[in-house]
């Protein structure tokens, strides 16, 4: 669908080079305006809570976080590649751990393996359908959105309650001196380190960039694409646990909570929702930038219902600076 | 189908591309595939079988009020779908039905209550600002060429929270007493034996085919959706038709809501959240594809298969939950079968 | 290194007629649908030779370099690289491991990624890399170097790099992986002057390395210059392969369309008793670019001009600017017998008169699933409504109209636009544009991929309305278009309109000559 929305070039192009040298910096640096965003909210924030418990906040901050990362390597892969999925698999990790894993005497750190491979699965299917079938992703992860929320609400039609401290609070408190907030974000960020040190990372940004030349130039396009779905996945089963350790519960109705406002996340963090561009560190300053916002609202006091509002302008907004500082520059002669 | 070669072609040179004629081993199977491009008969033999299947199995499913409920909430969905198979057909799709619907809900009741305006004034106030939410939508989706499916959730998140700011969070409110008999199963028209609610989908679907097919402006809009490029070559503007779509579609999502608040009695958040599935699963079973080609009869067969499923089943106990799975299978199995993208080779 | 081809192959050859045999091709088809692209192709490429093959458009060059390069799987035939028979490459991959390196006539890079990435690319295996960082970019530089004079930076983005320098990375990442085979695809069209002698000067030591070169390409001086053979396609047939010391361009012409000359002898007697008319457009101090010389056009009604030049020299600008996409400087008239409009948009023109057939039939001019009728009558679908609503009848009649004086060959005009050959497709297009009564025509390339017989009657049609006061430009990028049917050619060069040839003056090759600029003298 990329394709037929994109409006005809028909303007006459008398576009000058005076805001060049700028889009040309955003484009190393995508996550440029989200760090300044992020760094004037904290500080704004700071100002007005200055008793802070940084623990706690990270804690609450890492589930958008994870969601975020968990959103990027999709989005990467190029094609529209919007995972909408995310959330409903998040819900289901959480739902996985909290109501069948830990009552069984699986809630030691086997459970991570048991998760990750669960959820990586989901992804991967859907990577398999959208390259299998040359669907639009978007409609795909929309249909699995759909379905893995119905599965939610099935195996756990009300909210499950984790009865003894596991690990997974951990998480939202902290490993001695280390906040639980940097490890739960730390861990996908160290796997996403990892794998894109390898070919894979050079791979994955040339498909989403330009899959047809990736394709002619004998790169596998489609394991690399179900493979970027895949590894979603699993970030989305970690990002169920993070969640765990926060609120010590898993609830089917919060399966949509997280995936749109992930994939705003990640485009205000620079990344090209048309693929190729960008990274993990602008989806975690995107995060970041959309957390503050919320936690300023909330110390200034801003009345509930202008929350909805307020979020869907950032989202409009955000998307909106993503496509103009990822828009191509004219070919020159 | 092939090149016919008229006889008085001259043709001294053998040409370039080299045809054959398509060959008369094309089976029923062709033949059949040649009449679902033009008649949705898959869809219509699947409606039969689920109705005939509810008819024997179910106690009272094949009563006329049982027979008008289904209609009602067909209508519901159909008209939930008029804008969405317009915007599948210049290529997006509208996820901001949810929230459309329920701040169209709220907007003629506690908004309405809260600001001490009429019924009637309230629905006049809706209309130009759901038009002008959605054709933001539109322009914002085209001007910048993103993906519709942020803009329009973020847009329905914005015009539940505009309503909200003004009427409150608390949920109160209910719709005037004559609005009900609108969606009353055992209401008539005008004397006619029809719910209004029906008769009224009736109307939309004979302007729709109309507007589609019989108007300059119809005959744009599928050009936008073929072709974005060539249309914009063809002096069509198509960013307007963006606007436009998206515009219709906001207005008939507060439309519905506002039918919904008679047909449910009461408002609540969740209002809105069965009609996006619905909406969009309608328009794809019906066999509309992102760009067309596509129809409003097509949706109209849909939202009636849609909902007939959907009744036996729960005639069956099925829940919530059950129908979100089908709703997400359906669309996925609807799109495999019409909605294919090129092949990577073939976009080399 | 794991998945790179072999490096050097086994015995450099002198001679290249005395090199082995690297690939053959055996009785090649491919269909698709009831369209044959590649009916039976077979030829043999030597190790050390390059060898052009030459063909009309459609005649099914592009779709052997696609089996070639693994993109198409053929239907039947069989492909035998270094002795090893097989019946196709099943992906791109595949091919580059035998040893089968393409660029593409399309310029494929990723614009996301810097440069050493691009010259690199699909040399990694999924998780492996190919090689160390520091050896690809010392290596890659070098090849760089080969090929153009001012190599960009290795970490620069591709985005910012001009066509013909992507089009250089592009041709670099295929000889960075040691090809047995290279296939240049129409691949030089992209380059500038100066790249495209250096890339010669590199296919001529691939070559004497042992290197086999397939070289597609419709310039006969490139041809001329550079192949040691040649082989003809026609019909999705390779009809001849000729010693590349030993032809005529009238014999290759005839090899290739199988027929005499493109227009009869009587057609061009009418071309030149063509008389004008009244100046209809005019440009005005146009500048193509901020830099280029400005000049002035004047367009008279009754005749045909055509504008000519090498890709991307800024006619495409040109025509676009008439039909008000706006230039650099200068502006654009539409003189009637009432006055002067300015164009300054493409509804201004339209309001005018002028008409404009864009140049990519698919991108530009298609909407695949609709209908001819409905394709025909788009944009001046206003003429067919009937009180409020629009009349099929009316549009079928207006249409009918065209179907015969544009001898349009169609089932039914119901049908669906795809089931018409490409010709017929343009045709369609042509009477699209026809329909809303033009004075000015404006045609991008309307010939280009389209068979002969198809073009014929699109000359003859042009011819005709012309006689009948309708003013043509036409963009070509076939010599002979221009040669046998225009009244008169601009020529342009470096975004400048360096040459005007009047119908006397025109030659093939002072037409071709001058496509290099007056300065520089064919290499």
């Amino acid at each position: 669908m990329s394709a037929a929305i994109a409006p005809p070039d028909l303007a006459p192009s008398r576009r000058n080079g005076q805001s060049f040298s700028l889009r040309a910096f955003f484009r190393r640096r995508t996550f440029a305006l989200a760090l300044l965003l992020s760094v004037a909210l904290l500080i704004l924030s700071v100002a007005l809570q200055p008793r802070m418990n940084w623990t706690n906040t990270l804690a609450s901050f890492a589930p958008l976080a994870v969601a975020a990362i968990a959103s990027t390597p999709a989005i990467l892969s190029g094609r529209g590649g919007l995972d909408i999925s995310i959330g409903p698999v998040m819900t289901l990790s959480s739902i996985l751990y909290v109501g069948f894993l830990d009552p069984a005497g699986l809630g030691g750190y086997e459970a991570i393996p048991i998760v990750l491979l669960v959820c990586g699965a989901i992804g991967a299917l859907n990577g398999l359908i959208i390259v299998g079938l040359n669907l639009q992703p978007v409609v795909v992860t929309l249909s699995t959105f759909f379905i893995i929320s119905g599965v939610n609400l099935r195996i756990a039609p009300n909210p499950v309650v984790l009865t003894d401290a596991t690990w997974v609070s951990k998480l939202a408190s902290g490993y001695g001196w280390l906040p639980g907030g940097i490890v739960s974000i730390g861990v996908p960020v160290l796997i996403w380190f990892l794998i894109t040190r390898t070919s894979f990372g050079r791979n994955l940004y040339s498909v989403g960039g330009n899959d047809t030349t990736a394709f002619s130039s004998g790169i596998s396009v489609a394991p690399v694409r179900i493979l970027a779905y895949a590894l979603g996945g699993c970030f989305a089963g970690i990002g169920g646990l993070v969640l765990v350790g926060l609120v010590s519960s898993a609830d089917s109705s919060g399966s949509s909570a997280y995936s749109l406002i992930a994939i705003a996340a990640v485009a205000l963090g620079g990344t090209s929702l048309s693929g190729g561009r960008g990274g993990m560190t602008g989806a975690i300053f995107g995060a970041l930038a959309i957390f503050l916002v919320q936690s300023v609202l909330s110390a200034a006091r801003m009345p509930q219902t202008l929350l909805p509002v307020i979020y869907g302008g950032l989202l409009v907004v955000s998307v909106i600076i993503g496509a103009l500082l990822s828009s191509k520059p004219k070919v020159k002669k | 189908m092939t090149i016919r070669a008229t006889e008085h072609a001259p043709a001294p040179v053998a040409p370039t591309t080299v045809s054959v004629p398509a060959g008369r081993q094309s089976n029923g199977f062709a033949r059949l595939i040649t009449i679902q491009k033009q008649i949705p008969v898959v869809q219509l033999v699947l409606l039969v079988v689920v109705f005939l299947v509810g008819v024997v199995t179910l106690p009272g499913f094949g009563s006329p009020v049982s027979i008008a409920s289904i209609l009602i909430l067909s209508a519901l969905a159909g008209l939930a779908s008029v804008g969405q198979t317009l915007v599948v057909i210049i290529g997006g799709f509208d996820l901001s039905v949810a929230g459309f619907i329920v701040a169209g809900a709220l907007m003629v009741t506690q908004f309405a209550q809260v600001t001490g305006l009429s019924f009637f004034t309230a629905l006049l106030l809706l209309i130009p600002v759901f038009l002008v939410l959605g054709g933001l939508t539109g322009y914002i989706c085209h001007r910048f060429n993103v993906h519709p499916i942020i803009i329009s959730l973020a847009m329905g998140s914005i015009a539940l929270g505009l309503v909200r700011v003004v009427s409150g969070t608390a949920i109160v409110g209910s719709p005037p007493a004559f609005l009900r008999a609108l969606t009353s199963p055992i209401g008539g028209t005008f004397g006619i034996p029809i719910p209004p609610i029906v008769a009224i989908w009736i109307v939309v679907a004979i302007a729709m085919a109309l507007f589609l097919h019989r108007t300059v402006a119809g005959r744009k809009l599928y050009a936008t959706g073929a072709n974005p490029r060539a249309a914009g070559y063809s002096l069509v503007r198509t960013r307007w038709f963006w606007v436009g779509a998206f515009a219709f579609s906001g207005l008939c999502s507060g439309l519905v809501g506002v039918a919904l608040v008679a047909f449910a009695g009461s408002v609540d958040s969740s209002l809105g959240d069965p009609y996006l599935f619905v909406s969009l699963a309608a328009v794809i079973v019906g066999g509309t594809v992102f760009g067309g080609p596509g129809d409003y009869t097509r949706t109209i067969v849909g939202a009636l298969v849609l909902t007939t499923i959907t009744t036996v089943l729960v005639g069956y106990g099925l829940v919530k939950a059950d129908q979100q799975i089908m709703y997400g299978a359906i669309i996925l199995l609807a799109m495999a079968i019409y909605g294919r993208d090129k092949k990577l080779k073939d976009r080399v | 290194m794991s998945t790179l081809a072999p490096v050097i192959p086994e015995s450099p050859v002198g001679r290249p007629s005395d090199g082995q045999v690297v690939l053959e091709l055996r009785s090649i088809r491919k269909a698709f649908g009831p369209t044959i692209a590649v009916k039976d192709a077979t030829f043999q490429l030597r190790a050390g030779e390059v060898h052009a093959i030459v063909g009309e458009n459609g005649s099914g060059k592009s779709t052997l370099v696609k089996i070639l390069s693994g993109i198409h799987m053929p239907d039947s035939g069989e492909i035998v690289v270094s002795g090893d028979v097989r019946s196709s490459f099943s992906r791109p991959g595949a091919a580059l491991k035998a040893g089968i390196a393409t660029v593409f006539q399309e310029v494929l890079v990723v614009e996301t990624q810097t440069v050493v990435e691009n010259l690199w690319l699909g040399s990694d295996g999924f998780f492996g890399a190919s090689k160390s960082t520091r050896a690809k970019r010392t290596e890659g530089a070098a090849a760089l170097a080969e090929l153009l004079e001012n190599p960009p930076e290795m970490d620069v983005l591709i985005e910012d790099l001009s066509l013909s320098d992507r089009q250089a990375c592009g041709i670099a990442r295929a000889i960075l992986r040691r090809p047995k085979v290279l296939i240049l695809d129409e691949a030089t069209s992209a380059l500038d002057f100066d790249t495209r002698s250096r890339l010669f000067t590199v296919v001529r030591r691939l070559s004497s390395e042992g290197v086999g070169v397939i070289l597609i390409t419709h310039r006969m001086d490139e041809i001329e210059d550079i192949a040691d053979r040649l082989t003809v396609l026609r019909s999705g047939e390779t009809i001849a392969t000729l010693p590349g010391d030993n032809w005529t361009t009238p014999q290759l012409v005839q090899l290739m369309t199988g027929a005499e000359a493109l227009v009869e002898p009587e057609e061009q007697a009418v071309v030149a008793a063509t008389a004008t008319g009244p100046v209809v457009l005019e440009a005005r101090g146009i500048r193509l670019t901020p830099s280029a010389e400005p000049f002035t056009f004047s367009l008279r009604a009754g005749e045909v001009v055509g504008l000519a030049g090498l890709e991307g020299q800024g006619q495409d600008t040109f025509l676009r600017a008439l039909w008000g996409f706006g230039t650099s400087a200068g502006e654009v008239l539409r003189t009637t017998g009432g006055g002067e409009v300015q164009i300054t948009s493409n509804a201004s023109a339209s309001r005018s008169g002028i008409a404009y057939v864009p140049r990519e039939r698919r991108a530009e001019s298609i909407f695949e699933w609709m209908s001819i009728q409905e394709n025909f009558s788009l944009p001046t679908s206003r003429q067919d409504r009937r009180g409020l609503f629009l009349s099929n009848k009316a549009s079928a009649a207006r249409f009918t109209n065209y179907i015969s004086r544009l001898n349009i060959k169609l089932g039914k005009p119901s049908d669906g636009i795809t089931t018409l050959s490409g010709g017929n497709q343009q045709k369609v297009i042509v009477a699209r544009w026809l329909a809303s009564n033009p004075e000015v025509l404006l045609l991008n390339d309307p010939t280009r991929g389209i068979d002969i017989n198809a073009k014929r009657d699109l000359y003859a049609l042009l011819r005709t309305l012309a006689a009948e006061g309708l003013a043509v430009v036409m963009l070509s990028t076939e010599v002979d278009e221009h040669i046998e049917l225009m009244d008169r050619v601009l020529v342009f060069h470096d975004d400048n309109c360096s040459r005007e040839f009047s119908k006397r003056e025109l030659t093939r090759e002072g037409l071709v000559s001058s496509f290099f600029g007056s300065e520089k003298e064919v290499a």
